[in-house]
């Protein structure tokens, strides 16, 4: 049987019209020719830095992409193509996103209510109950407003609101920005969990450590383009098994590592055409940097590069 | 030069005490760490040591002295969420203007690009912005700083180049740095010292 | 294709351009092109008369333009004073101690609490009627929506980060208030300005129509529209429809007005 992945994004460009001074518009890239499959029982870690494009690129799957932006390529889900209409009937359903702050919730309805959504019959209440269970949510905790709930115990209603569907696939965009270790590790196990239920889960973050600690696969995000996507394991063993020069510094950079900075910046969306994004600041650029960049396959990884092999 | 906090309580008006008794005390040319759980407290401490909020007991003194409320405060915070410490209408230009700090070298170090000075904040991403609140805290006459999780939304390119700029400066003018993070490992590789706020002895530390 | 700026801007130049037409057309209307003509009076609309004549052979279409810029003058300068002192009240709710807020919430409190035509019609009756009766009335009912926003925009700011922080920056409370508090409440102060305009004029009008504000002698839209009712029983519509199309359609020009300056001021919009 052919390899079939529950995700499966191929080419996937996202532009957006803008303004530029005065009245100029025109159109800008954001991301450009992504491709990545996640596969049930696995998570995928996107981690890149702020404009790197990898929350636009949940929203491209999720389908909710601002007004002013196009989207290209092909998205395949369970085995079928994910269209607009589709998008929309999946949302929240087989596919869920976990909001980035905790803000999200609803301040005027009671956490029962938003945990268990609109359904009001017992199978959903079980269901409710269930998940509190697991969850550490005592049981009145139901009857609270989001305020009323620690920074935690909203975290992890957030969570049981996506345990609630039997989502198939589940997003999560930066889930836990500003808390200490402890509590990251703790809202990270969640989602171990439920891949290791037969979900697949995409993390999202711009936290290398984190994304070590939970994660099968990481993909790294650079203005826009996946530069490498690898198997954890190659990061806990070291820098030589890691392959794009980009992915090196940012491993380099780690203050448990050599806490050594990367001259230049990440480019901005909008230059399109040939040739690699992060040619400007590497060190192994050559004349070929310039020209289209195969995506080279080596076992249970993929760069793009052309000097790697 | 010495910061310090002596038997700091504080608490928000109608709200419960965040914390009491604390003691915390930094020399010029220390890089101290603060460590603790989220919401524990040390960000309000943060902000009452750089005077933005006042202790409902104790006091913060330099060098044995309060500081005034108005002039230049030597003690400089600077904060988790660079686009809250920046004006939305302003160009990056005048947020630099506003604290004179233009040295060119430590824009450069930075990495902060010339054409981004003609840019207002929500053109920049967070990373880019936290280097303006860094470049506009170092400045001749700040002799403290306190690092409220500067760095924790940013990638670890990001924070390694906007780290080395400040203890560079740092080491130059003999400054004392507070930094408060949830990372481990970036503590014990910067601090000289680390404090953990939840075992902090409340009586002389 | 235009793109969105591009559209808002053209219809705020042509908004702009027909509200300055009325107000020229006001102006050159004079009495002698207002006089009686009784060999043409009653006459139902037609291509000599746009708007029609009414019992005494004044062209309604004439009135009605003359009645609009008294209307739009009033307007204007009530909206302008109103809005000067809500700057003034709402910037000092918003920078003085508490007990001055208080104080100001208190007074704002009160205005509204009272129906605006009844108290319109009370300062409008004591400081004599008329123009200047009106004008007092209208400016001390409408300063005070504009003036809450003012001082929660005030508020607002003041409790910024980065506004605090320009203070541990050694910058003193003035160059607070003009760099940072002035330019925030400018925008928002301008469209709030701008959709005051047709609330005074309607305000004017309902006073004028009911017989408290301008005299007989000032043909505004209000005086127009209630001196009609008498005569609508004989079936001379034109004499209030047209009249009364013509206040609406200000209205929604300067509701439309506002609509389109709040998008090009507001740089959030712009992006979309």
């Amino acid at each position: 049987m052919m390899y079939m992945p529950l995700l499966e994004v191929n080419n996937m460009s996202i532009s957006f019209k803008m303004y530029e001074k005065g009245l100029r518009q025109h159109d800008m890239n954001a991301i450009s020719n992504i491709s990545l499959d996640v596969d049930r029982g696995e998570i995928v870690a996107i981690v890149g830095s702020s404009g790197s494009g990898k929350s636009l690129f949940a929203h491209g799957i999720m389908g909710i992409l601002p007004k002013n932006a196009t989207m290209e390529g092909e998205i395949i889900f369970d085995g079928e193509k994910l269209t607009k209409k589709r998008q929309k009937s999946l949302r929240g359903r087989r596919i869920s996103l976990v909001p980035q702050s905790i803000s999200y919730l609803d301040p005027l309805m009671r956490i029962g209510r938003q945990v268990q959504g609109p359904n009001r019959d017992d199978k959903s209440k079980r269901k409710l109950k269930e998940s509190f269970k697991r969850y550490n949510l005592c049981k009145n905790s139901e009857r609270l407003y989001p305020f009323q709930l620690s920074g935690g115990m909203a975290r992890r209603a957030m969570v049981s609101i996506v345990d609630q569907e039997d989502s198939d696939l589940i997003i999560a965009d930066e889930p836990t920005p500003g808390l200490d270790l402890d509590l990251a590790m703790k809202t990270l196990r969640y989602f171990r969990e439920f891949a290791d239920r037969g979900k697949a889960v995409i993390l999202i973050t711009h936290d290398i450590d984190l994304a070590l600690n939970v994660a099968d696969r990481i993909a790294i995000f650079y203005a826009g383009t996946i530069v490498e996507v690898a198997p954890v394991e190659d990061f806990h063993r070291g820098i030589d098994f890691l392959k794009h020069p980009y992915t090196k510094a940012l491993f380099n950079a780690l203050p448990q590592n050599e806490f050594k900075p990367f001259k230049g910046n990440q480019p901005y969306g909008g230059i399109i055409g040939k040739g690699c994004l992060f040619a400007p600041r590497c060190n192994m650029m050559d004349e070929g940097c310039k020209e289209d960049i195969p995506i080279i396959y080596l076992e249970g990884k993929m760069v793009r590069c052309k000097n790697v092999t | 030069m010495l910061l310090e906090g002596k038997n700091l309580s504080f608490k928000y008006p109608k709200g419960d005490l965040i914390f009491k008794d604390v003691n915390i005390s930094i020399k010029s040319g220390e890089i101290v760490g603060l460590i603790g759980r989220s919401g524990c407290g040390k960000s309000t401490l943060a902000k009452v040591l750089a005077g933005y909020e006042r202790p409902v007991e104790g006091q913060v003194l330099l060098d044995g002295k309060e500081i005034p409320h108005s002039g230049y405060n030597p003690i400089q915070l600077i904060y988790q969420h660079p686009e809250k410490s920046i004006n939305p209408r302003w160009r990056m230009k005048n947020v630099l203007e506003e604290s004179g700090s233009m040295d060119h070298r430590i824009l450069e170090a930075m990495g902060i690009e010339r054409d981004w000075l003609s840019r207002y904040s929500r053109e920049l991403s967070g990373g880019e912005l936290q280097r303006f609140s860094v470049a506009r805290a170092l400045n001749d006459r700040t002799r403290f700083i306190i690092a409220d999780e500067i760095s924790t939304m940013l990638d670890a390119i990001t924070q390694a180049q906007i780290w080395n700029v400040i203890l560079d400066y740092g080491r130059k003018r003999n400054l004392g740095l507070l930094v408060i993070t949830h990372n481990l490992h970036l503590a014990q590789r910067i601090c000289t010292r680390i404090i953990n706020f939840e075992r902090m002895d409340r009586n002389g530390e | 294709m235009m793109n969105r700026r591009t559209k808002s801007i053209i219809m705020v130049i042509v908004t702009i351009s027909i509200l300055t037409l009325i107000l020229i057309g006001g102006l050159l209307i004079d009495e002698s092109s207002l006089k009686a003509d009784f060999s043409s009076k009653n006459l139902s609309p037609s291509l000599d008369h746009l708007f029609g004549t009414d019992w005494i052979g004044r062209d309604m279409f004439l009135r009605t333009i003359k009645g609009l810029s008294i209307s739009l003058i009033i307007g204007i300068v009530a909206s302008i004073f109103s809005g000067v002192i809500a700057v003034i009240v709402g910037a000092l709710a918003g920078i003085m101690p508490k007990w001055v807020d208080s104080i100001i919430i208190w007074l704002i409190d009160l205005v509204m609490g009272i129906p605006h035509i009844l108290l319109l019609i009370i300062i409008s009756f004591i400081t004599g009627r008329g123009f200047k009766g009106l004008l007092i009335g209208i400016v001390a009912t409408h300063w005070t929506g504009l003036a809450r926003l003012i001082r929660s925009e005030v508020l607002q700011i003041r409790s910024e980060f980065y506004i605090k922080l320009s203070k541990k920056l050694g910058r003193s409370n003035s160059y607070i208030l003009r760099r940072h508090i002035l330019p925030h409440i400018l925008p928002q102060f301008i469209v709030s300005l701008i959709l005051l305009f047709p609330h005074a004029i309607l305000h004017e009008a309902g006073i004028t129509f009911l017989g408290f504000g301008l005299s007989p002698e000032e043909p505004a839209v209000g005086i127009i529209l209630s001196e009609s009712m008498k005569y609508l029983s004989t079936g001379m519509w034109w004499l209030a429809f047209f009249p009364g199309l013509s206040l609406v359609g200000l209205i929604i020009l300067f509701d439309k007005l506002g609509d389109n300056v709040k998008k090009l001021l507001d740089p959030y919009s712009a992006q979309e």
